[in-house]
């Protein structure tokens, strides 16, 4: 298993560790086995990609990584924390302090702003508002123009960047993110991901990805290979450091 | 709270509808209220400024004192059961005090005639300096048999004015009106209060003897008749009003004690009012819980994805829910105050003929109804939240 390199020098922390968790659903007298047991771990700083076809378990996979649903065997630890029995509650918490979700639909809240978005999280937590590190992120994503608009008055493209900057701002411990780059142009799926690659090295953040977009997994660290509920490891040098 | 005002001007258009309904509803609530608080209490406010506990009257009266007679003896029996030493009848008991009635157009003297059309009023009967007349607004007390004071509404309705002479009835007993009292009425009806006595009670004929009946055949002007005065028979009131609670009274045969609540309930028509006023305004209420209740809750259903999305990045059910009730706590309170608002309004331009008053009591009860029932709606959609799955926000 290959870590990324990050810029600090500590030894990369493991925030998601997958330990023979499977999946299984009932359908009506069968059973379908959504994910077969699996065991993997997600540095922090680590930029991997998920890829497979449809109804391969993707989804199933980003979810039990996410904390939206239990596996029905095996443990799963989230920033070392470990989840199986936990309730609704604690697992929301869990979610809103370790996991930022970048989604392929806008995961953003259509009557705030941008900066209003980033407001909220803030509130949420009892915590006063970080300005000087919104301004940081959202001009590092080049929204920092669109701080005061509204979802509906973004284009695709900076709309995918303003979830992530809101999903940055909480200085999640993992970003996961599903087919964040399905709606986009060449250009801005790639720069989609060159977000995700920095955001990994300069925050230490581990960004999940799934994703069908073959171009864009040379910036990732690994690509992890889903079929029917198997998942492969493979490993690729992330295409900036061959650079 | 901020969340839940920042959704609503965003989406002025889609919130505007829910608070027209709270505004339409509360608007119409409101002035029903008014409407109805202001018939009950054309019905009632002479009665309320009695401030009894209850009310002496005939048996076969059926508990309505346009109906009721009592007669000097059993006048004197109840004030002789009631009587202490220092409490009698012959001092006047404050405590029971005995009231006549009398439901006749009055029309307005002019050069000695009566003249105009006429309007309903309600002669009450009373003693001397009694305490069963509300407060003057400008005048004087009545000093004697030819004079009166009158419910200010005579004035204010029907243009009567201080010094003019008034004749009542067919009879035609003729009253100076030398006051006006705050407003009073008795069935719908302005009171003008006379000295007991000076007019002949209707149920005076139905009661009388046939010895009384052939002393007073042709002297009806005078009713209480020199030759009946004496006589035990001889109807002296309508009903004996009883200020004291606590008073213990013996009543002869022939006479009920009526709760005052239950006077008012009687008075010809009340009860059908207030019981069809009120079901129309809870009804109203009811409806425009179910209303924005629905509305709330078809609202949440079209923002499932977003819920899922916020659930899904960790923000509680208790949050979300919590944000939907706030919504509609703003919007049923900005919809009921502009409702109250257009409802006073409207009562203030509204001719005096109407019986329409303003009870900051009811008001204060309507408005917390309609946030309490709109919140209550609301909270099934709240419920609603804990049931979106977050996994709908990959969908």
């Amino acid at each position: 298993m290959t870590s990324a390199n990050t810029n600090n020098t500590q030894t990369p922390k493991a925030v998601l560790e997958f330990n023979e968790v499977y999946k299984d659903y009932p359908d009506g007298d069968t059973t379908v086995h959504a994910l077969a047991p699996t065991t993997c771990t997600i540095h922090s700083g680590e930029f991997v990609a998920v890829v497979g076809p449809s109804g391969s378990g993707k989804s199933t996979l980003l979810t039990i990584m996410g904390g939206l649903q239990k596996p029905s065997g095996g443990s799963v630890s989230l920033d070392g924390r470990e989840y199986s029995h936990m309730s609704g509650k604690e697992l929301a918490r869990l979610r809103f302090d370790t996991v930022g979700f970048v989604l392929q639909s806008s995961n953003l809240v259509p009557f705030l702003t941008l900066e209003e978005q980033l407001r909220l999280r803030s509130s949420y937590a009892h915590q006063s508002f970080d300005a000087r590190r919104a301004t940081s992120l959202m001009q590092d994503l080049d929204i920092e123009k669109l701080r005061r608009k509204y979802p509906d008055e973004l284009s695709g493209g900076e709309k995918q960047r303003a979830a992530i900057c809101v999903a940055l701002f909480g200085r999640p411990a993992v970003i996961l993110a599903d087919e964040p780059t399905a709606s986009l142009d060449t250009s801005r799926a790639m720069g989609v991901a060159d977000i995700f690659s920095r955001a990994s090295r300069r925050e230490g953040t581990a960004v999940v990805m799934v994703t069908h977009d073959e171009r864009l997994l040379e910036e990732c660290d690994r690509v992890l290979t889903i079929q029917d509920g198997h998942l492969e490891e493979s490993t690729a040098e992330r295409a900036s450091q061959h650079a | 709270m901020q969340l839940a005002w920042k959704e609503i001007r965003h989406s002025k258009g889609r919130y505007a509808l829910i608070m027209a309904v709270i505004i339409l509803v509360g608007y119409l609530s409101f002035f029903l209220t008014a409407l109805s608080y202001g018939l009950a209490q054309a019905n009632r406010t002479s009665v309320d400024a009695w401030d009894a506990s209850r009310i002496l009257l005939s048996d076969d009266a059926n508990g309505n004192l346009v109906s009721s007679s009592v007669t000097k003896g059993e006048e004197s029996a109840i004030l002789g059961s009631s009587a202490d030493s220092e409490d009698s009848a012959a001092s006047g008991d404050k405590a029971i005090e005995p009231v006549s009635v009398l439901q006749a157009v009055t029309k307005i003297k002019k050069a000695g005639k009566a003249s105009g059309e006429g309007f309903n009023t309600v002669l009450l009967g009373v003693r001397s300096s009694s305490t069963l007349v509300p407060e003057l607004v400008s005048g004087r007390a009545a000093d004697n048999d030819k004079e009166a004071v009158a419910s200010e509404s005579l004035s204010t309705k029907d243009g009567v004015q201080l010094g003019q002479h008034v004749s009542v009835g067919r009879a035609g007993y003729t009253y100076t009106i030398v006051g006006f009292t705050r407003t009073a009425e008795y069935n719908t009806e302005p009171v003008i209060y006379v000295r007991n006595g000076t007019f002949t009670l209707p149920s005076a004929y139905a009661s009388m003897t046939s010895a009384s009946e052939a002393s007073s055949n042709g002297q009806q002007q005078s009713g209480q008749s020199a030759s009946a005065a004496d006589s035990d028979q001889t109807v002296v009131a309508s009903g004996l009003v009883v200020r004291d609670a606590s008073k213990k009274i013996s009543l002869p045969d022939g006479m009920v004690s009526l709760d005052i609540d239950a006077f008012i309930n009687n008075i010809p028509g009340y009860q059908a009012q207030v019981l069809t006023f009120s079901l129309m305004i809870g009804f109203l209420v009811g409806v425009s819980a179910l209303v924005v209740g629905i509305f709330i809750y078809i609202l949440t259903m079209h923002k499932r994805h977003l819920f899922g999305v916020l659930k899904a990045q960790g923000y509680s059910n208790a949050f979300i829910s919590r944000s939907i009730l706030a919504q509609t706590l703003i919007l049923s309170v900005l919809g009921t105050l502009i409702g109250l608002l257009l409802a006073l309004l409207t009562i203030a331009v509204m001719p005096v003929t109407v019986p329409i008053t303003v009870s900051p009591y009811w008001f204060a009860i309507i408005s917390g109804v309609l946030v309490l029932f709109s919140l209550i709606g609301a909270a099934f959609s709240a419920r609603a939240v804990s049931s979106i799955d977050a996994i709908e926000a990959l969908s």
